[in-house]
């Protein structure tokens, strides 16, 4: 039972980590401006990430390496610290993205400026990764993210024709007056947000903390291919709605609170309410992984004692690098710049520096010394090459794209 | 076959750039960098990891790691200092990880994991235990 209660969890807590401000960001813009007709990436990165996802979960399973371990020993010295550099900056800048996302949607239900708020919501994040008894909170956070299901319902009541929908997603065309760079721009910023490094990082450092063994490895396949397929559904849904009801009117999304409309327009206030709560919990889940995985990034990088579960005092220089960057990202917050082009730079920023992660992680799926028998499948091979493929290509494109578009204007 | 084959690895491949865990399975270090010594035939052998910013500057090399050795040594007590050393007498067993027979209070890899404690940690309240 007690066993059962735990794959619950697990599934809850994964289909609530899956939708973050990156999400939140992109696909309502990609829905007001493309409706359906950017689908596709959302798919190609939940590909993507459940192969990485199950096989870092594996690693950190079978041989207690976390993600940084691996890029560290596979990469050496040089080309791990470019790495942990980049990632690091791409955290930040989700960071700063997130904790101004939970003010903001806490600015939406009282009309207090977020700015206030931003030191009070950093102070409280903070204070979670310093002392509360983390396994807990992440429940709460993940449960209470489900509230953002209330977009499917928004989406069911609106009683769309799904049969123009399905075909807007199937058969993709760039819209007129719009440019074929700007729509891949927008592909690589749905498909970023989609697989934000700080996930696997955040991901295979839990699972080497609850020390998961060899009969764990059920629990991570269900927590990832169940619980990660649903998170895209609510991801789906926020893309749907903005194209069912912010592309008809001509909207286009420059706040957080234009995410929220179309629930509001159909359900009213409470469907805004659940979008607020929705918001609120799955922003501040996301804040909490992003400064843990700075954390996690920068301490497995160095080889520094690391964790959440041990006391402050046994990972000093982890809790060092959790307060400057909590610091930082509220200091960039507090500038007051634009939390949503923050969010749209650091989701393509992702892709950038993505290829150098999963790369390192695709060796080791494949090392006996780490997995033992549990090496790669063929085809779990065959799908995580051609998805490095993918991943590369976007990287590759994403700052000549973001140049030339300017940002996707 | 001598002693040392059974104990012959890639020592580039297996032992540089991993993990080093104590006997509790806690993080020690990185393995920066190898001592190295040789035996009556000349072969070589590693007689000691060496690892934090004495060890890790110079593996850096360039522009970088030239000030990663300026800054450790200017910040170091020591007038001359030397990296930190973990003695290969003390390594069990090397898979993904290289584990020890001492708890990581026993080596001086942590030297500035303790410097952070004493000096920023420690003082915020709520910092719990540290270790023995």
């Amino acid at each position: 039972m007690k066993k059962l209660l735990e794959v619950f969890l697990g599934v809850l807590t994964a289909i609530g980590g899956f939708v973050d401000i990156g999400e939140l960001v992109a696909n309502s813009e990609a829905g007001a401006r493309y409706g359906l007709a950017l689908l596709w990436p959302v798919l190609l990165g939940l590909v993507v990430i459940l192969l990485y996802a199950e096989m870092a979960g594996r690693i950190a399973t079978l041989s207690q390496r976390p993600v940084f371990d691996l890029v560290r020993e596979r990469m050496g010295e040089r080309a791990a610290l470019l790495n942990m550099l980049g990632s690091v900056a791409v955290n930040l800048l989700t960071m700063t993205a997130e904790i101004a996302g939970v003010a903001l949607s806490i600015q939406l239900a009282t009309d207090v400026s977020y700015l206030l708020l931003l030191p009070l919501i950093a102070f409280a994040v903070w204070l979670v990764v310093w002392r509360v008894k983390f396994s807990t909170l992440e429940n709460v956070v993940g449960i209470a993210g489900l509230a953002l299901f209330v977009f499917v319902v928004a989406i069911w009541k609106m009683h769309p024709d799904y049969h123009t929908l399905l075909s807007g997603a199937t058969h993709p065309t760039v819209p007129h007056g719009e440019g074929h760079p700007t729509y891949f721009y927008w592909a690589i910023a749905v498909f970023g947000g989609t697989i934000m490094p700080y996930e696997l990082f955040f991901f295979s450092s839990g699972a080497v903390e609850e020390r998961w063994t060899r009969r764990d490895l059920s629990l991570n396949r269900v927590n990832v291919f169940f619980g990660f397929p649903v998170g895209a559904v609510v991801s789906i849904a926020i893309m749907t709605a903005a194209a069912l009801v912010l592309r008809p009117a001509g909207i286009s999304v420059g706040h957080l609170d234009q995410a929220a409309l179309p629930v509001a327009l159909q359900l009213g206030k409470v469907g805004f309410a659940f979008v607020l709560v929705g918001f609120f919990a799955a922003l501040f889940g996301a804040s909490l992984e992003t400064v843990l995985s700075n954390g996690y990034v920068v301490s497995q990088y160095f080889g520094w004692s690391w964790g959440k579960l041990v006391s402050p005092r046994r990972a000093p220089r982890f809790h060092v690098v959790l307060l400057i960057s909590v610091v930082a990202a509220t200091a960039l917050a507090l500038t007051g710049i634009d939390p949503v082009k923050i969010t749209e730079y650091s989701i393509v920023f992702s892709a950038v520096v993505l290829p150098l992660t999963y790369f390192p992680v695709l060796l080791v799926a494949n090392d006996p010394t780490y997995v033992g028998d549990k090496t790669n499948s063929r085809l779990a091979n065959a799908l995580a090459v051609a998805m490095l493929i993918v991943v590369t290509v976007a990287g590759l494109a994403a700052i000549p794209l973001m140049i030339a578009t300017k940002g996707g204007a | 076959m001598t002693a040392q084959a059974d104990h012959l690895i890639d020592a580039g491949l297996l032992l540089l750039d991993r993990q080093v865990v104590d006997c509790n399975e806690r993080q020690v270090a990185k393995v920066d960098d190898l001592e190295i010594a040789f035996d009556a035939d000349g072969r070589p052998y590693v007689i000691a990891i060496l690892c934090g910013p004495g060890a890790y500057g110079p593996r850096l090399r360039g522009r970088i790691g030239r000030w990663v050795i300026a800054i450790w040594r200017r910040l170091h007590p020591a007038v001359d200092p030397e990296p930190a050393r973990i003695p290969m007498t003390a390594v069990t067993k090397i898979d993904s990880a290289v584990h020890l027979s001492v708890p990581r209070t026993a080596t001086a890899a942590i030297v500035l994991d303790r410097w952070a404690e004493e000096h920023i940690v420690a003082r915020i309240p709520g910092a719990g235990k540290g270790e023995a």
